[in-house]
């Protein structure tokens, strides 16, 4: 493993591995800045550049490309209020009573941390998991993945302000629309009314910028202005932001660690990563109430849990060849055009490659924070760019991003449709990051509840693993009840 | 005056065979400078997609046209069939098609299906991998004979799929009904690499797969492949028998393998608009036949992981003829029962 290791540092830091790096570390940024441009489509655009790269340089390339995004986009969902990538959608709900209260500068310092640690945690995670990985993902079944979507379920009414009553809502409508399409067991189509687009269902990113960007866009467009940070200097704020997460270590490390163990687990979607660091956060704070009002916890959780997952998601990647997000499918491809074969016995024929990634994975996501830091004073300034000049700009980006996803006119389209969906959320307090918190999480228990029906039988429910989700499920709801009872007897 | 009059004879000559060979070939004529558009029904990234990336320079080549790929994903490839088979007919549209689940979703009458196989121009076959079935080392067999043994013990078998005619599942079905095995079929996985896990775990007893991904599961032991769903063995597995040399499947039962067999060979497909004037159709065989039999593309491709196995058009279109041909009304049916029903 030492040996390994040292070769995996020494490859890593051969020239072509760190231009690979340079150059594609401010392309993910930037595909994180820019809303609806998500990793996925990063990886997508830069496949192609990897033909004839040395394998691994090739590998970090795309990488560095992918897992550096959400950091990016923690940027746009403050500043902007518009999710920079699907992964920032839970950062908006706090981030943007923050940036109202003129406190921008703090909460851009706070993600950018939080993104950072969360990253290197992801990646200490992985290099812990590397020997034992076999055996932790086989644990995790059909049974045990349904159980974990179910328990994301329950964060429902947890996710962000508002009454819980709105956000059960808006979560069972988001479950509902994710019905639309093939069922995933039976195939059978549900209310696709004879419309081809819809056999596959609604499309995540067209619902996310409608959801987020519509709304913020038609409210700029209306003449609210972009509130600047005011009071203490920009830089004082983002050292106050920095500051921030290292005084919530404790929330910083479980909520990384909810990321990394939701990467790792295929079936889970890694979208949902962030809105249960998110939930968890609140459900374990003394004052759950004021999540939603513009607090730093709810800045942080979600951002050090969407870095921590690309650490997780590369684990099946590696291990099996089962991709843990469709960003890592593409990084699948990838390997094969770098003639590399993931699977079983990749890490045995290839432990420094599996290495080296992890180091590229640890030490992109600092540097990624920190020229991001460096670049604030110049992105800060958007939001003193007049509306008039500022709206059509990001509805145009928005609009490319929802049209490069897939090359279809009908996300556009879509993307108008759910700003409706999302404007009438706004109007009577739906809690939107809930509605998409459902749309994820619906196939997944959908899903996997069938096939462990079909395997198992019933008496799935019994295996270890699942009391054992069942047991926290059940604390995780009544959790906040009595700690509530508890304080309230100590006071 | 010998040498103007040696000019003229010489430019006539010139001019009239130019219209000659515009005669000859007005589809070549028509093509340059024209934008074909090569379709692919799935996301960037993925191997239709850089199947078409390889192979859209090389057609611009042949034909003097500009070449297009566009990803048009949806409803597992069927949406852009539909809309390929309703362009217009002027060959400028080209697809390439996944062959299984077009094949099975027109049989099976896949609701969102708008298209004929046998009405669609061929233009050439540029991959088709054979299946093979696999089975969890967990499961304790290690042969097809294993399996029937089982089957007839009593014990229930079970295959982890994705949908019900996208490759996995239906190669499973087909063997079930063809050696008559108790079968149950898994289905709803997301993808063949979750499939292989859940098989891998030992909640199944197997799954199938094409034989690239076959070699690739099996590498480690935990999958063991023990048969080729086809009549001959495949290239990168040459230990791995046929379900014939494995077992014997009695005669009227090998229908279904052959009929697996054939919708395999459609492979992953070139197609284009019915109706599109014959001189254009050929044009872009002779165009693809030039461009997949080229050694230096078929070693690129594979190095890039892209296998090529060209089939001609008009091969693959005869193939389609004979899947479609003579199928009558009463199979049409029990095959929908077999893909669809019976071993869920």
């Amino acid at each position: 493993m030492l040996d390994a290791l040292i070769s995996a540092g020494s490859q890593t830091l051969q020239p072509a591995v760190l231009w690979a790096v340079a150059s594609a570390l401010p392309v993910g940024l930037l595909f994180g800045l820019l809303p609806g441009l998500s990793g996925l489509t990063a990886m997508a655009v830069l496949i192609p550049f990897v033909y004839g790269m040395d394998g691994f340089a090739g590998l970090a390339f795309l990488l560095t490309a992918h897992a550096v995004v959400s950091t990016g986009g923690s940027v746009t969902a403050i500043l902007l209020g518009i999710p920079g990538s699907p992964a920032n959608a839970a950062t908006v709900v706090d981030g943007v009573p923050l940036r109202n209260a003129g406190q921008s500068g703090t909460a851009v310092g706070a993600a950018l941390t939080a993104s950072a640690i969360g990253g290197v945690f992801g990646a200490l995670v992985l290099l812990v998991l590397l020997p034992v990985l076999r055996p932790v993902i086989l644990a995790f079944g059909p049974a045990e993945t349904f159980l974990l979507s179910l328990m994301g379920l329950t964060f429902l009414a947890a996710v962000g302000a508002g009454s819980p009553a709105r956000g059960l809502f808006a979560g069972a409508f988001g479950i509902f629309i994710s019905f639309v399409g093939y069922e995933p067991v039976s195939g059978v189509p549900r209310y696709w009314l004879d419309y081809d687009y819809l056999l596959d269902g609604f499309r995540l990113i067209p619902l996310a910028l409608g959801l987020f960007a519509i709304p913020e866009l038609v409210a700029l467009a209306s003449g609210r202005m972009l509130e600047q940070s005011k009071g203490e200097l920009p830089g004082t704020q983002l050292l106050n932001g920095m500051r921030a997460v290292f005084d919530r270590v404790g929330l910083v490390l479980r909520s990384s660690a909810i990321g990394s163990i939701i990467g790792i687990i295929p079936g889970v979607g890694g979208e949902t990563a962030p809105f249960v660091a998110y939930a968890a956060a609140r459900q374990s704070s003394p004052d759950p109430e004021r999540f939603g009002t513009g607090i730093i916890e709810g800045v942080i959780a979600p951002e050090a849990s969407n870095n921590a997952k690309e650490g997780g998601a590369l684990v099946p990647t590696l291990v099996f060849g089962v991709p843990g997000s469709s960003g890592m499918a593409l990084l699948l491809g990838a390997f094969l055009v770098l003639g590399l074969q993931p699977g079983p016995n990749f890490l045995r024929d290839h432990l420094d490659i599996g290495l080296g990634l992890v180091l590229i994975l640890a030490v992109v996501n600092v540097l990624a924070a920190v020229l991001m830091f460096a670049l604030m004073p110049i992105l800060a300034r958007v939001v003193s760019v007049p509306p008039r000049l500022l709206v059509p700009f990001l509805l145009m980006l928005a609009l490319l991003g929802a049209y490069s996803t897939q090359g279809d006119m009908h996300d556009v389209v879509f993307t108008f449709v759910f700003g409706a969906v999302g404007l009438a959320c706004v109007r009577y307090g739906f809690n939107r990051a809930a509605l998409l918190l459902g749309f994820v999480l619906g196939p997944a228990v959908e899903r996997y509840l069938e096939i462990s029906l079909n395997i198992y039988g019933p008496g799935f429910v019994f295996r270890p693993i699942c009391l054992v989700l069942i047991a926290l499920m059940i604390a995780a709801l009544f959790a906040p009840k009595i700690g509530s009872r508890l304080r309230r007897k100590r006071a | 005056m010998k040498t103007i009059s040696a000019l003229i004879a010489a430019s006539l000559l010139v001019g009239a065979s130019l219209t000659a060979s515009a005669q000859e070939n007005p589809a070549a004529d028509f093509y340059k400078g024209e934008t074909i558009s090569l379709i692919v029904g799935t996301g960037p990234g993925g191997g239709f997609d850089q199947y078409a990336r390889l192979l859209a320079p090389e057609l611009s080549d042949a034909t003097g046209a500009t070449v297009v790929v566009e990803n048009r994903p949806g409803g597992g490839g069927i949406t852009a069939i539909n809309q390929v088979a309703s362009a217009d007919a002027d060959g400028l549209s080209v697809m390439l098609i996944n062959g299984v689940p077009a094949a099975l979703g027109q049989i099976t009458g896949a609701p969102a299906v708008r298209f004929k196989l046998q009405d669609l121009p061929f233009l050439g076959r540029v991959a088709a991998e054979p299946w093979v079935l696999l089975v969890s080392k967990q499961s304790g067999y290690t042969s097809l004979k294993d399996l029937v043994e089982a089957s007839k013990g009593g014990k229930t078998l079970s295959f982890s799929g994705l949908g019900r005619v996208d490759g996995p599942t239906d190669t499973a079905a087909v063997v079930c009904e063809a050696l008559q095995l108790n079968c149950k079929l898994v289905v709803g996985f997301k993808g063949s690499s979750e499939a292989s896990l859940a098989a891998i775990r030992g909640d199944v007893t197997g799954f199938a797969v094409t034989d690239r991904s076959a070699r690739d599961y099996s590498q480690d032991g935990s999958l063991v492949p023990i048969a080729v769903v086809g009549h001959n063995r495949s290239k990168l597995l040459p230990d791995v028998p046929t379900i014939f040399e494995a077992v014997d499947v009695p005669e009227d039962a090998a229908f279904w393998i052959d009929f697996r067999a054939k919708v395999v060979d459609v492979g992953r497909a070139l197609i284009t608009t019915p109706g599109t004037p014959d001189d254009r159709v050929a044009f872009l065989r002779e165009a693809f036949a030039k461009i997949l039999s080229d050694p230096e593309l078929v070693k690129t491709a594979t190095d890039r992981g892209l296998p090529i196995d060209y089939a001609s058009g008009k091969d693959v279109q005869d193939t389609v003829t004979e899947i479609f041909g003579d199928l009558p009304e009463d199979k049409i049916s029990t095959i929908r029962d077999v893909l669809l029903s019976k071993y869920f």
